[in-house]
């Protein structure tokens, strides 16, 4: 029930929301059906404490059984991450992988605290599948243990390596997309800066899944959705102490590590990003790309009304979830050239 | 986060998850989304293709989300999973005409029959198994209009799936803020009366009592809410619907508190003097009686009293009075109503002019 969530909205003791008559958009009914029936298995407000519970939990989806029965090929290649550490890459292939095409750069998601490389794997084999492309996913180290800038250094230095590997891996160096969702997208939305700012690989686009890209969380939508849904304010908290510690809201804050930060979003590769409009991520992500067209960018924005966060991987079959990755899907389908009938 | 989560896939084929069925789809009906959601939540829960037929059109969609082409339903000769007379997979009517399914062809899983038990609870609570199908409707008021072109009126019956010789009833239904509109209705359609906003409902064979609201026609609405009241057109072919609609209309003028469900074949002749009365330039001698001994403070109530023939003790009841006060007002009626009430006539011609009133002045909506 919509009003369930509002009564648990209520439990939580934050001084700006702990009103009834808070606004906010409502969840599309058909997802608020999917998170009626699935949000159960997480709590909506993650904390400190439950960071070891969560690593532990098992994947939703196991990598045997997204690649069972496709012809995809998984390598795994351990490379230099941030100091030399080793971190292990992971790269998909099509068994009659064609050598010259495209290829992805994946960060996974989990809040910079949890997740590893194969989390959102199955969009990365749809991408295997459908553009012929490399898609490369990295174990980047994550916070608290490992902060910033090791998680975001980590998949800067993980995707130098992997554009040296074109001829290799049979993928062409110069059509390289950098794309994560939620703590991915913020990642990758950094990589992106340090890209342009250190000079290094050019990318020819990059896909921002409802990204986390904003340390300060002030905005109205991430005052919004507090002890409901999936990746609440609480939870956006816990996320950014981890990565960020005390220097968290301070001025100590890189745009690398908190790219709403950027005042010049120029230069950039052109941008795809998608959020819903029930989401604590709304405002900071529909921002970014306001700010990428007032520095003359280009960048397509989708706002999906009534969507939580994750809603387009969760809710797989509900409409909005559809269309959403049918809009992932046109944009990748003209960065990277896909003509229809190609796969 | 979300990747933690997982997707939403089908439930476990051995475990009972009803709360987790009942929930998906109260979301689904709270949210007012269309049918097509309902299907595709079935279809997503269950793990199977689900499917909804309604007014010869059918609906089927995969667990992915998909919409599959029409082919058939498991009631219909022509279904690809009939087996000789025996439908193969599960289904459930929800309203004349509206059929919902899962195509299961191995065993059951442990919450098939509560996924299609919701899903047919919430096609049917949504309304869009009657008033909610514009096609219907629209196609419904082509055959209730006696100005339609034969050739309109031809493809509206055929949209309904009607043959010519096909026995139809016309419902109307009023009074309540929002009435009930017949179980079975094949459609139903809110129709600008000049009484006011009624609607209109078309109904397979002959209608009873119980295929307005679920049987609860009549009986008074809880918390006080005013009741549906019902009126019955004659049984009849589609060609002549307007008829039976005109009857249901005039019989639910006709209704009151006490009796909120009328059929027109109970009315006998009252009807023609309804319509007698409907097409005067003024009220009827009898009407005016009646209006004259309401102003002098007869109240309806212990009119309809007398005109049943109860006795004084009873009409007194009826009118506030005591029965001896009763008695020396009922000295004066007949100069105000200009007839005699206490022949057998005379009782006629009260009750005969109350319905006329009644009628006359119904309004719904």
């Amino acid at each position: 029930m919509a009003a369930g969530h509002d009564e648990v909205a209520l439990t939580q003791e934050d001084p700006v929301t702990t009103s009834d008559t808070l606004r906010r958009p409502p969840y599309d009914p058909e997802l608020a059906a999917v998170l009626s029936v699935i949000g159960e298995q997480l709590p909506p407000t993650l904390t400190p404490e439950m960071i070891p519970l969560m690593r532990e939990a098992p994947l939703a989806v196991p990598l045997e059984q997204v690649l069972e029965g496709r012809a995809v090929t998984h390598d795994e290649f351990t490379v230099p991450g941030y100091e030399d550490a080793e971190i292990v890459v992971s790269v998909f292939r099509r068994t009659d992988h064609t050598a010259g095409g495209p290829a992805i750069f994946h960060i996974h998601g989990g809040g910079m605290i949890i997740g590893d490389r194969f989390t959102g794997a199955d969009a990365c084999v749809e991408w295997v599948e459908r553009y012929d492309a490399v898609v490369a996913s990295v174990e980047y180290r994550l916070a608290p243990e490992h902060p910033d800038p090791v998680p975001l250094e980590d998949c800067y230095a993980a995707l130098q390596w992997f554009v040296t590997q074109g001829d290799t891996l049979g993928f062409d160096a110069g059509r390289v997309v950098v794309a994560g969702g939620s703590a991915g997208g913020g990642l990758s939305a950094g990589v992106a800066l340090l890209c342009r700012d250190r000079g290094g690989p050019a990318l020819i686009g990059q896909l921002l899944m409802c990204p986390m890209i904003d340390d300060r969380n002030v905005t109205v939508s991430s005052h919004q959705y507090v002890g409901m849904g999936i990746w609440d304010r609480g939870s956006n908290d816990t996320g950014w102490d981890a990565y960020l510690g005390d220097r968290r809201g301070t001025d100590d804050v890189s745009i690398y590590a908190s790219p709403s930060r950027a005042t010049d979003l120029s230069g950039l590769p052109p941008a795809f990003i998608d959020v819903g409009s029930a989401e604590v991520f709304r405002d900071e992500d529909v921002a970014y790309a306001t700010q990428i067209w007032a520095d003359g960018g280009v960048a397509e924005l989708h706002v999906w009304p009534g969507g939580f966060h994750g809603f387009q991987m969760m809710g797989g079959a509900a409409t909005l979830a559809r269309i959403s990755v049918e809009a992932q899907q046109s944009w990748l389908d003209r960065i990277l050239g896909h003509v229809a009938g190609d796969a | 986060m979300q990747e933690l989560v997982g997707r939403l896939t089908s439930l476990d084929p051995e475990a009972s998850e009803t709360l987790k069925v009942i929930t998906y789809f109260d979301h689904l009906v709270e949210g007012r989304v269309g049918v097509e959601t309902m299907v595709r939540g079935a279809a997503l829960l269950s793990g199977a293709v689900a499917g909804l037929r309604r007014g010869g059109r059918t609906l089927r969609i995969d667990p992915s989300g998909a919409r599959l082409p029409d082919a058939g339903y498991p009631g219909e000769p022509s279904g690809p999973a009939t087996s000789g007379d025996s439908p193969g997979w599960p289904q459930r009517e929800c309203g004349d005409g509206v059929v919902v399914w899962l195509e299961r062809t191995a065993a059951a899983h442990a919450n098939d029959a509560m996924v299609l038990e919701r899903l047919a609870h919430s096609v049917m609570v949504s309304g869009a198994s009657t008033a909610g199908d514009a096609v219907a409707r629209q196609s419904l008021e082509v055959l209730l209009d006696t100005g339609s072109a034969p050739t309109d009126r031809d493809r509206a019956a055929a949209r309904l799936g009607l043959e010519p010789r096909t026995l139809l009833t016309v419902v109307a239904t009023g009074g309540a803020s929002t009435p009930t509109t017949p179980r079975a209705a094949l459609a139903s359609a809110r129709m600008a009366t000049p009484y006011g906003l009624v609607t209109a409902s078309l109904v397979r064979g002959e209608a009873g009592p119980r295929d307005v609201a679920g049987g609860t026609a009549g009986e008074p609405a809880s918390g006080g809410a005013p009741t549906t009241r019902v009126g019955v057109g004659s049984t009849v072919t589609v060609d002549h619907l307007p008829r039976s609609w005109s009857e249901a209309l005039l019989a639910l003028r006709v209704t009151t508190g006490r009796e909120p469900w009328v059929r027109v074949a109970d009315l006998g002749l009252l009807a023609q003097a309804v319509e007698a009365a409907d097409h005067a330039s003024s009220p009827p001698a009898d009407v005016a009686g009646v209006e004259r001994a309401v102003e002098h403070g007869w109240s309806v109530e212990a009119l309809e009293s007398l005109a049943d023939a109860e006795s004084v003790r009873a009409v007194a009841r009826a009118a506030g009075l005591h029965h001896s006060t009763l008695q020396a007002r009922l000295a004066d009626l007949p100069t105000h109503l200009g007839f005699d009430v206490t022949t057998g006539r005379g009782r006629a011609r009260l009750h005969t002019a109350l319905i006329v009133r009644r009628a006359a002045s119904a309004r719904f909506g």
